[in-house]
């Protein structure tokens, strides 16, 4: 009778102790977290009604890992149906453009740039460590990526980041807006639904507006 | 002095007389409904507890109770802004929730195959504050003091069978609040039934 007894109480706590959302239920949906610079947007000013022209890379996504030495994606790179990197290089440059922006060459002096990335096994939320500025940050927008400190884990991030030219003080330009959508890795339909996060990242961002 | 050397005197006095048995151990399902739904809200069945009592006399025992409880909760998909940013994602709230009391216990009736029951625990409570979005968590931990008064009930098959239920409500007031998560400390109401098993 008590070792029925005792089996009873081992099976209640094997039973509880499982217990977590379906992995299913969790991969619905991207995870969009976008900050800006509140130096620079706020309610006495906001940089971007001063902007008028951004440049952005046409057909290369950034790329950082600790798994690959490669530091951009082209699109063959991913292979999906229907396209991903540009895809997604075009869905931003539409956001912007809506909000009255206007896509320049390199040549052209914009007045920012906006980078895309793919962070690979790299943690950020709440973890990142981003400088308020790129130093070095040179020219065109090679891929400048944030100080981020590795705490190893399998997630795959994309990063969306508007760099202030314009305004930037000798070599230092400031990172005005970014964006995190992840993980990459876990979601069901990843091209619909990083296309989603995109523009949801815009959407949750109405200070992204030349007026 | 003198309440507790009556107190004392009373109990002593009482031990002569027939009791429930020496001692019980239980295990117990256990619905628990949150009265406090900031965090979750849902109706939980994913809950047991087991205990022991030792029945001192006629009227009183005392007893010890472990549980543990897992609630959780979805919440849609919706954005959420802060000073310099916001972010958009659905969540599901989960909380771990394990509990150590003590408790007094008192028997409204003794002899019979019904032995009803109130009593009025108190301990520490241990909550594991997740909350599941996409791949990540989000953590929190706290432990806070338990308080649980309950109404409930033993049932014998027959007389001096070693087995027997156990059926009570009890509501649990715990201080376990979290800043980090903004939660309050938690209250919920609990249903057991169980089994009961009786040394005499």
């Amino acid at each position: 009778m008590r070792n029925s007894f005792l089996t009873v109480v081992g099976l209640l706590s094997l039973y509880g102790c499982g217990l977590r959302p379906d992995s299913g239920e969790l991969a619905r949906d991207l995870v969009v977290q976008t900050q800006y610079d509140q130096s620079v947007i706020s309610s006495s000013g906001n940089v971007f009604n001063t902007y008028n022209t951004f440049v952005i890379r046409e057909d290369t996504i950034g790329f950082v890992s600790n798994r690959s030495n490669a530091t951009y994606l082209i699109e063959s790179d991913f292979n999906i149906t229907g396209g991903y990197a540009l895809p997604i290089i075009s869905l931003a440059k539409q956001n912007l453009g809506v909000r009255g922006f206007t896509p320049v060459a390199e040549d052209d002096s914009p007045d920012f740039a906006v980078n895309i990335a793919v962070l690979n096994n790299f943690t950020f939320f709440q973890t990142i460590t981003y400088p308020g500025f790129y130093p070095g940050y040179f020219g065109f927008y090679g891929y400048y990526f944030p100080i981020v400190n590795t705490y190893v884990s399998d997630y795959t991030t994309m990063v969306i980041e508007i760099v202030d030219i314009k305004n930037a003080t000798g070599n230092q330009y400031r990172i005005v807006w970014k964006a995190f959508i992840g993980d990459l890795n876990t979601i069901i339909g990843l091209r619909e639904k990083t296309l989603e996060a995109v523009d949801q990242a815009f959407g949750q961002s109405p200070y992204i507006s030349k007026d | 002095m003198r309440s507790i050397i009556f107190l004392t005197c009373f109990l002593l006095s009482a031990s002569a007389v027939a009791q429930v048995a020496e001692s019980g151990f239980h295990v117990t399902w256990s619905i628990m409904v949150p009265t406090y739904k900031e965090y979750v809200g849902n109706t939980s069945t994913n809950n047991f507890r087991v205990g022991f009592t030792r029945f001192l006399n006629e009227r009183f025992g005392f007893g010890i109770d472990g549980g543990y409880a897992v609630l959780d909760d979805y919440v849609p998909r919706q954005t959420y802004t802060y000073p310099g940013g916001a972010i958009t994602t659905d969540m599901f709230n989960y909380m771990y929730y394990y509990t150590l009391t003590g408790s007094g216990k008192y028997f409204f009736i003794h002899d019979g195959l019904v032995v009803p029951y109130v009593a009025l625990g108190a301990g520490a409570s241990f909550t594991d504050y997740t909350i599941y979005y996409n791949a990540y968590t989000e953590v929190d931990e706290k432990f806070g003091f338990l308080i649980r008064p309950e109404l409930g009930t033993y049932f014998r098959f027959e007389k001096y069978s070693a087995l027997g239920l156990k059926a009570s409500v009890t509501w649990d007031y715990t201080t376990n609040k979290s800043d980090h998560i903004d939660v309050k400390n938690f209250s919920g109401l609990g249903f057991q039934i169980g089994l009961v098993l009786f040394s005499n």
